[in-house]
């Protein structure tokens, strides 16, 4: 949509905090996130939760722009990915809509090869 | 389909004793009745009923409305006892009135007390499309063939489409016929198998759905060529790579590896190039599709989704469980590029 003359276009605030994007930052460098480390994950998606406080799968798009700036891995984004098409599975009344949400939340989880085990109790 | 042929009948009736249901007996039983009988429209419909079940019908004769698609009706809308009742009233009708055509002597039946019920029925436009949908169209070892696991009879359908064998597996009876120039062999009889003409075989006992795999497994086997050379389309994939426990299908352009044994060969079927493997065991049933693909709308309350092309369903496999999944397959196999495009976030 065309803005009006003289009006302000303001952008979204980033929605992580730079302690959360940090932290991120240290996981990546030191813990190796692969399949075998489910663990280490799901220690990831329990701290990560505070930072980006549940956003909507609309908001993600700028979380995972601000993590792709930052430089954080694909795998780390797409396990954020994953658990946030999970939890909107589980919150979405929609069960059309919920199946959907479960299956983007594997292929996320697929493409870097980490088990879903890492979304069980988070 | 009735256990008693239209051809059987005929002969039963004009022979006023039961006769054998074997195709070639009837068959000489019958030309021996066109050879004494001196009644002209008599011989006319013994002809018309052997060149129906022989496959030598002339195209403007077996369409709607004709003797056969009565037959083919009547057959599918009723038990045996009561079609044998409405065939030999049907073919006596027709020998006693010369002036009905053959092929199409639908008008006519409006004269028959019995048939009244039906003929609404009759008299509406087969809607091929929808009746289609209940068959499973597979391109198997260079065979094309229909699956028809509905209790209705789609034999035509199947062959409109394409098809050159049309396997039936329902409630009702398992059945095998396959087109002209081809014939069926080898079944067996002591598991209920009958044949009634050289290109159909028939088994009335449940289908229990697996009967079809079996069927389709052994194709090769028991599709004779008439002609002696062969009918088969060059498959894409040398079959002869696969190993021989796995079917191999080819469905709506897709590859599809059946593994009806207790074995795991997915990673095998995978590398040799099919595109969704279908496994069925002691353990439970399994579609995996190749890492391309996702596999999406299967029921979560029965199936558990393992990876995005990856479901089990974890208690004794049900081959059946292939019926839904071929016949969806179209709908359940989705290329990941496409199956993303609508989704809100991924990178």
């Amino acid at each position: 949509m065309a803005l009006a003359p003289g009006a302000v276009c303001v952008s979204a605030a980033p929605l992580l905090t730079e302690e959360a994007i940090d932290l991120l930052k240290f996981f990546d460098a030191h813990v190796n996130l692969d399949k075998e480390n489910i663990p280490q994950i799901q220690s990831l998606l329990r701290l990560m939760q505070p930072y980006w406080s549940a956003p909507g799968l609309e908001e993600l798009q700028g979380v995972i722009d601000q993590l792709k700036r930052a430089g954080i891995s694909a795998t780390t984004q797409n396990i954020l990915i994953a658990a946030a098409y999970k939890r909107a599975a589980q919150e979405t009344v929609n069960q059309e809509r919920s199946s959907l949400y479960e299956t983007y939340s594997l292929l996320a989880l697929d493409r870097v090869g980490i088990s879903r085990k890492v979304l069980v109790r988070p | 389909m009735s256990t008693k042929t239209p051809k059987q009948i005929l002969a039963e009736m004009l022979t006023g004793k039961k006769q054998p249901n074997h195709a070639q007996e009837l068959h000489e039983i019958l030309i021996s009745q066109i050879k004494s009988s001196g009644a002209r429209r008599k011989r006319a419909v013994i002809r018309y009923i052997l060149d129906a079940s022989e496959g030598r019908l002339a195209q403007n004769k077996k369409c709607g409305g004709s003797l056969k698609f009565v037959l083919w009706f009547m057959n599918d809308h009723l038990g045996d006892e009561v079609f044998e009742y409405y065939a030999r009233i049907l073919l006596r009708a027709a020998i006693d009135h010369p002036d009905w055509d053959l092929g199409y002597i639908l008008p006519h039946l409006e004269d028959l007390l019995e048939f009244r019920p039906f003929l609404n029925e009759m008299r509406r436009p087969i809607d091929k499309d929808e009746k289609a949908k209940y068959l499973i169209l597979l391109d198997i070892a260079g065979w094309k063939a229909a699956v028809n696991f509905s209790p209705n009879n789609l034999n035509k359908i199947g062959f409109d489409a394409g098809a050159q064998v049309v396997i039936s597996s329902s409630h009702k009876e398992v059945m095998i016929l396959s087109e002209r120039g081809l014939e069926v062999q080898g079944l067996d009889a002591s598991k209920g198998w009958s044949q009634r003409y050289p290109n159909f075989w028939y088994c009335q006992k449940r289908g229990d759905g697996e009967d079809a795999w079996r069927l389709i497994n052994q194709l090769d086997e028991i599709l004779v060529p008439v002609d002696g050379q062969s009918h088969k389309a060059d498959m894409p994939i040398t079959d002869a790579d696969f190993p021989k426990e796995l079917v191999i299908l080819q469905v709506q352009d897709r590859v599809v590896a059946l593994n009806l044994t207790q074995k795991n060969l997915t990673r095998q079927a995978f590398r040799l190039g099919a595109d969704v493997v279908l496994a069925s065991s002691n353990k439970g049933t399994m579609i995996n599709a190749g890492k391309d693909w996702v596999v999406h709308g299967l029921n979560r309350d029965t199936w558990e989704q393992v990876h995005a092309n990856l479901w089990v369903k974890r208690f004794r496999g049900s081959r059946n469980d292939f019926r839904e999944i071929l016949s969806r397959l179209d709908e359940l196999l989705i290329p990941v590029n496409r199956f993303i495009q609508g989704a809100p976030i991924f990178i």
